[in-house]
């Protein structure tokens, strides 16, 4: 089974209209929590339950993340949806909103309800016009319904949500760049202690949390956490969307149970071409660390098997190398991709990316020099864990996994100044 | 409280605080650039990782809060490790410039390499260039020893309440950037010097001029204004290099204002006069000591002989030391005459029967920090007082409210709640309105009495409320009526008071005796004298100056000129001598500036505050106490023989000690006699003093002039007054008065109100502004 | 002497367009519409910023000159440099360029005659490299003038170049 949670209404006429999503049950949990019949305990219990993690890279768990806003506390706090999708490999969100706005919208009121904010905001990264005017459209159509706004009903619940958009930068991501960029600033991400739990949004207690988690939301109200909990595994509840990429027939997004096989899931994308073999995969978007394709054949798609085969589910983008593919040209891509969108707030990653991309950029051009491999590999382990966001370890994972599991190839390209792989 | 182990010591702590600040309490060092006590944590340098028990990563001591039981370690291998590693990253594209950099040997990050950097680096690839900019004439840039620390950008924010500079572009692209390439603003732009751990912020005026190591330091005093920061004179063989902050709590904290930190280049200036200098018929001739001063005494006594002493005047500086206006009082008074003044920014003296003892206000700056309230009555305080501005600022971090009367909108580098901008000539009807006082003539719109009445109500709520009031009170026709009311104001709100007294040591002349109704510790006169303003009405036949310069210094100056030109002796005691000087004086001593000789200031919170001389006077320039002893006693007044300026000080404290004087202020009295004028039809004066041209020093500072703000020559009007009189925007006008005529550009502004003309003093183009009407002449 | 130099505002319709967007936020966070607002600038000149646009945004929303500037360089997607009547943004990130992306901007390049990051000649298009654009799983991918454009084939590439070169936008 595929496309139950967030892409359930992938396979409808006219799938982003507010008829199409309530036909198939959408709105149900909103309306109930409008009618009394459901309290912020419930929800929460619910989400605890249902086993849902964080979607956007972290895994954290959601209900647990919840339960840390008090609805009883008074005064002004807010929920945002994190739709800034950066990360490469990662294309998820963007088709959730395209073709399931109305369903991002329910979770973050649901959200807002669960956890007493009267306003959310959606941010999404700049470059996302189209689905802007999607969920804008789909925004309207709800307020128009008389599902959002103050008094949502004639009840007591008030519900406002904007669509922000953003201007070109992957640090937004980051949930406190996010919010700095939200409030008109530079994306910054702040340093925790405090949490936005506590000091969020314009200083007042906030949730961020990822496109795909938000959607899923309303699903899981309505089937039941046991429901969702069974579509995957025990410790990693439910679907997940893999935005499959690179070297195979048919890239996707595929919205699977959590725990399939990654052969099953290289076969749902077509798999590779005939005559190439699997080089390496890179399960959970660029930040997470490279695996071999001998390892990923015998992996499931869950946040524990990844762990324990020494990686990470992430953001669920895989991106599939195969044979043709020179280790050393990608990760001076990826390195450069740190490069132009580390923040510059902290020194090891402002002066480690660009570091890094010289060195990196010097064995590509052939310079390379005996000790430069030592030298990239203490770069990344001194910015890992030195830095005030994750930023840093997304950094430093990439560098130390392609050098630990591709050594060889390294060690030849800055031995004789050119690429083993021959096309 | 929570206990917490760092480096093995047992220690107590608050809860919430950040461990640096807990190893600082207890002097266990740990390195760090972006953390500074005074600024908002930014924990971006990540210099200060240090190892806490059960966590994986190191931490960030300027951003961990401590909690009970909390294990820090800050020099174990893993906190060592992490902090080299950081300060390994620093470092790659850092240029290795230390021998050039005029920061070296007081640089953070060089000292901090010594103790924490790799012996070499692995880094060999080619490192950052940042382009530099000018950014105004106190600092120089050299971005690319940048460390990007934002300490500097959160001064800004934080303190100066001007954000000039800010971060612009992102990862290894950032630079520490003013806006497109606008210089700094603001008049607190030298504490960057200080805030910026590297070379990337240093001093222009001091650049390539000295190695730190090499310089030595004595504390002083700045004069300049009546707060007189605590500060370091850095000198070499005689010459000032610079001048930086000397820690006060309770005057200045860490921070200097531009002016005091760069009035130090007037000093040294080629108007200094090397010897004494006599008028005679065939032109001006150079004297030694010992014939200027025979000559001089026996010139004043042939005068006083001929004239009287009425004829009399003596007018010193309020920038002088506390012994100097001491012995100006002893040495006036025993010529007979009791014309003798330091009020040189006033002219409204009808209360002065009923002032106290001195104008000391009632409270401290922790008071201002500390208000819930603040009334800002008549002041630019942000121009007089810019240090002030960061207790006020600070005020508002605890969520104080300021409000705003002023007859003019002036710009403030903090947040306003409430103000009304009215003509100068309504200030003393607004605040009686305020002090919902009766008999008003009632020219006040009904809009204004509603706004005043709100402040009022607003200020009446708050627990602790402090008014300020500064120049535009001191200035006024009818100060007395103002200082009246503010009292009754300050009474109603159970306020405190402060006054920003014009000059560095308004106090120490009131104490001292240079008013003309009152000597030394209150002591009243026999006939009162004249006070400064009308002893240049009065034209009268000898003058003798102390440390000012009239045609700049004085509330209208052109009446200063008319009787200094007309009188037949005017003997000077300056600094400096000027082409202006030499029109008017008969003798010109030259005396010390502050950096030169010892002294007292007493300032506006009433410390008494000490100098001691950085380097020699140069020339045969005397201090000030000398010239005024040396004169006494070669005009045989006896009680002059001083060894010591310690013995002049000495002898006025115990004088002080000695006189029971009540306070003296009986304010009831003048109730009566309030002063409310009309706004008349006529253009009302509202003059002003360039912030960086308070005195004959900061004149001659030529950074300070590159950066003073309102000194060019012109004229601000209000543009329906522009419409009225036909006149528009940049056009040359002519200022008219009586006999005298002065051009200026006009410039029209919607901040100036309605019949009001705004122009400087302290400059050449107004230095003939009399009192009385005005008029604006078409060219 | 001293002569005020007339000030860029902005137009009334970006001034409505603005004062929309503000019912967001809370009216004491007005900054909060700062990438809408220079966003809209941007598009209302030829796609770039320039300063007396920085200074009408900030008066705008009553917030420090340094403030809009430190945002407006941060931000990719604000251009502070001219561009060409047309934008295009290939992204070589690491799904596009196991997909050829590489290839596919050096064909850009040579048929354009100009390098990455260069402005053509005539003015018209501008050619820059981009990050992830989020379009992984159809990549190659690039931006045109703001719309998508995905599963790139060099004919394909030909075709949309062609038609901006003829001065059609879309
Ligand atoms: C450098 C960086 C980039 C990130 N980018 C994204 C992103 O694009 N989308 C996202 O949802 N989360 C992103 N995150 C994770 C967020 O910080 C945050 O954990 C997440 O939005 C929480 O939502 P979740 O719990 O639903 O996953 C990023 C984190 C880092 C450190
Ligand atoms: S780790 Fe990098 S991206 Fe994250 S805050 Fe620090 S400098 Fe910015
Ligand atoms: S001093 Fe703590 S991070 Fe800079």
């Amino acid at each position: 089974m595929a496309n139950e949670v967030c892409f359930r209404t992938l396979s409808l006429e006219d799938p982003t209209s507010l008829s199409t999503y309530e036909s198939i049950g959408g709105y149900s949990t909103w309306k109930s929590i409008i009618k009394g019949e459901l309290t912020a305990i419930n929800i929460v219990e619910e989400l605890k339950k249902s086993c849902l993690r964080g979607r956007g890279g972290a895994g954290f768990p959601t209900g647990l993340k919840w339960s840390f806003l008090n609805k009883d506390i008074p005064g002004q706090k807010y929920v945002v949806c994190n739709s800034d999708e950066g990360e490469p490999g990662t294309c998820k969100d963007r088709d959730i909103m395209r073709y399931n706005p109305h369903q991002v919208i329910e979770g973050l009121a649901i959200a807002g309800f669960a956890m007493g904010a009267d306003t959310g905001y959606n941010y999404l990264r700049g470059e996302y016009i189209e689905p802007f005017s999607v969920m804008e459209h789909a925004l309207g159509e709800a307020y128009s319904a008389g599902l959002l706004g103050k008094g949502v009903m004639g009840s007591s619940i008030t519900f406002n949500l904007y669509n922000h958009l953003g201007a070109g930068s992957y640090i937004c991501g980051e949930e406190t760049a996010l919010l700095n960029s939200l409030e008109g600033g530079r994306g910054l991400p702040r340093f925790k202690p405090p949490f936005p739990a506590n000091f969020g949004l314009y200083g007042k207690p906030t949730t961020v949390n990822n496109t795909e988690s938000f959607a899923s939301v309303p699903v899981i109200l309505e089937k039941g956490a046991k429901w969702f909990l069974e579509l995957g595994t025990d410790n990693s509840g439910g679907t997940k969307i893999f935005s499959v990429s690179g070297h195979v027939m048919k890239p996707g997004n595929f919205e699977v149970g959590l725990g399939i096989p990654f052969a099953d899931l290289l076969s749902m994308a077509g798999g590779l071409a005939t005559d190439r073999t699997l080089k390496a995969v890179i399960p959970g978007g660029s930040s997470m660390k490279i695996l071999a394709g001998e390892i990923m054949m015998q992996v499931n798609m869950d946040y524990d098997s990844l762990r324990n085969a020494g990686s990470s589910l992430g953001s669920g983008a895989v991106i599939i190398m195969d044979d043709t593919t020179c280790m050393v040209s990608v990760l001076l891509r990826l390195a450069e991709f740190y490069h132009d969108e580390s923040c510059g707030q902290c020194s090891p990653c402002r002066e480690g990316t660009g570091w890094l991309v010289k060195i990196l950029n010097r064995i590509i051009k052939g310079q390379g020099k005996k000790g430069d491999l030592d030298t990239l590999v203490n770069i990344a382990n001194n910015i890992e864990g030195r830095t005030i966001c994750a930023f840093g370890e997304a950094v430093a994972w990439p560098i130390q996994s392609f050098i630990d599991n591709f050594h060889d190839e390294f060690a030849f390209f800055v031995k004789e100044g050119h690429s083993m792989i021959i096309n | 409280m929570v206990k917490i182990v760092i480096d093995g010591h047992e220690l107590q702590a608050s809860a919430g605080d950040m461990i640096i600040e807990v190893a600082d309490a207890a002097d266990i060092y740990i390195p760090r650039f972006c953390y500074h006590k005074k600024l908002s944590i930014a924990a971006n340098c990540r210099m200060c990782l240090v190892d806490v028990a059960n966590n994986g990563k190191s931490l960030p001591a300027c951003a961990t809060p401590v909690v009970e039981g909390m294990q820090i370690s800050t020099k174990s291998a893993k906190a060592l490790y992490s902090q080299r590693s950081v300060m390994e990253f620093l470092l790659i594209n850092h240029p290795l410039d230390c021998p050039i950099c005029d920061q070296g040997g007081e640089c953070e990050l060089q000292d901090l390499s010594m103790g924490y950097g790799w012996d070499s680096s692995k880094f060999t690839e080619e490192k950052r260039v940042v382009a530099d900019y000018n950014i105004g004439p106190f600092i120089t840039t050299n971005m690319t020893r940048c460390i990007h620390c934002t300490r500097c950008i959160r001064f800004g924010k934080e303190i100066a309440g001007v954000q000039d500079l800010g971060l612009i572009n992102r990862g290894d692209d950032v630079e520490v950037r003013t806006y497109v390439d606008e210089t700094v603003k603001s008049n607190l732009s030298g504490n960057l010097i200080d805030i910026c751990p590297v070379g990337a912020l240093n001093s222009k005026p001091y650049a390539f001029q000295a190695r730190s190591w090499e310089l030595k330091s004595t504390a002083s005093i700045a004069p300049h204004d009546c707060l007189g920061a605590n500060i370091f004179l850095h000198t070499r063989e005689q010459k000032i290099f610079r001048v930086v902050s000397k820690d006060n709590q309770q005057v200045n904290d860490i921070w200097l204002s531009d002016r005091d930190r760069f009035s130090y280049l007037g000093i040294q200036h080629s108007e200094r006069l090397p010897k004494p200098y006599f008028k005679e018929s065939n032109g001006w001739i150079e004297k030694n000591w010992h014939d200027a001063l025979t000559l001089t005494s026996a010139k004043l006594k042939i005068n006083i002989d001929k004239y009287t002493p009425k004829q009399v005047a003596g007018i010193i500086s309020p920038n002088s030391t506390f012994e100097e206006l001491y012995l100006f009082n002893k040495l006036i008074r025993a010529l007979g005459t009791n014309n003798i003044d330091h009020r040189i920014r006033e002219q409204d003296f009808s209360d002065q029967e009923f002032q106290p003892l001195s104008p000391t206000s009632m409270m401290s700056a922790d008071d201002l920090q500390t208000s819930d309230g603040i009334l800002i009555v008549g002041s630019n305080i942000g121009v007089e007082q810019p240090l002030l501005t960061i207790d006020i600022k600070s005020a508002i971090g605890n969520g104080a409210k300021i409000y705003v009367i002023n007859p003019i909108d002036h710009k403030f580098n903090f947040d306003i709640a409430e103000k009304i901008i009215v003509n100068s000539a309504l200030l003393p009807q607004l605040l009686a309105v305020m002090g919902q006082y009766d008999g008003l003539p009632g020219e006040l719109a009904n809009s204004i009495v509603n706004e005043a009445r709100s402040i009022f109500a607003s200020l009446a709520n708050c627990k602790k409320v402090s008014i300020v009031t500064g120049a535009h009170l001191y200035q006024h026709k009818h100060a007395s009526t103002m200082r009246v009311l503010l009292i009754e104001l300050q009474k109603q709100l159970s306020a405190k008071l402060m006054y920003l007294t014009q000059g560095a040591n308004s106090t120490g002349a009131w104490l001292a005796g240079c008013i003309p109704h009152r000597t030394t510790a209150g002591e009243i006169v026999s006939s009162n004298g004249l006070s400064a303003l009308d002893s240049f009405k009065e034209n009268l036949q000898t003058y003798i100056l102390f440390g000012i310069e009239p045609e700049l210094d004085c509330l209208y100056p052109g009446n200063a000129m008319n009787a200094l030109k007309q009188a037949s002796l005017v003997i000077v005691c300056s600094p400096y001598i000027t082409e202006q000087m030499l029109g008017y004086a008969d003798i010109v001593l030259p005396i010390a500036t502050f950096a030169e000789t010892d002294g007292t200031y007493i300032n506006l919170f009433g410390s008494k505050q000490k100098t001691s001389p950085a380097i020699l006077p140069i020339y045969d320039c005397k201090p000030g106490w000398e010239v005024l002893r040396d004169l006494g006693n070669s005009l045989d007044i006896a009680g002059m023989e001083y060894q010591s300026n310690q013995e002049v000080y000495q002898e006025v404290t115990d004088v002080l000690q000695q006189t029971k004087y009540s306070n003296r202020s009986n304010l009831n009295k003048t109730t009566k006699s309030l002063k409310f004028v009309s706004q008349s039809a006529d253009l009302n004066l509202l003059l002003e003093w360039p912030e960086n041209s308070v005195d004959c020093i900061t004149r001659r500072s030529y950074a300070l002039q590159q950066a003073n703000t309102f000194s060019k020559p012109l004229a601000y009007i209000n543009p329906e007054d522009a419409d009225r009189l036909s006149l528009i925007d940049g056009e040359q006008i002519i200022l008219v008065q009586q006999v005298c005529e002065f051009p200026l550009t006009l410039s029209v502004e919607q901040y100036v109100p309605k019949n009001c003309l705004y122009i400087p003093l302290g400059i050449e183009a107004t230095s003939n502004l009399t009192e009385g009407k005005i008029e604006i002449k078409k060219c | 002497m001293i002569k005020k130099q007339k000030k860029y505002v902005l137009p009334e319709n970006l001034q409505n367009k603005i004062d929309e967007n503000l019912k967001k936020y809370p009216s004491d966070h007005r900054q909060s519409a700062i990438l809408y607002a220079l966003r809209l600038t941007q598009n209302d000149n030829g796609g770039w910023i320039r300063e007396q646009h920085m200074r009408a945004v900030a008066d705008y929303l009553k917030i420090d000159y340094i403030a809009v500037y430190e945002v407006a360089t941060f931000y990719s997607m604000l251009k502070l440099k001219p561009v060409g009547k047309s934008l295009v943004s290939v992204c070589d990130n690491i799904s596009c360029k196991l997909k050829g992306a590489d290839n596919l901007l050096s064909f850009i390049e040579e048929y354009l005659q100009i390098k990455t990051g260069e402005t053509t000649s005539d003015g018209l298009i501008t050619l820059e490299r981009a990050e992830c654009l989020g379009a992984c799983v159809n990549a190659p991918s690039m931006i045109v003038n703001d719309e998508y454009q995905e599963n790139l084939t060099k004919d394909k590439v030909q075709q949309i170049l062609d038609n901006l070169s003829n001065g059609d936008n879309h």
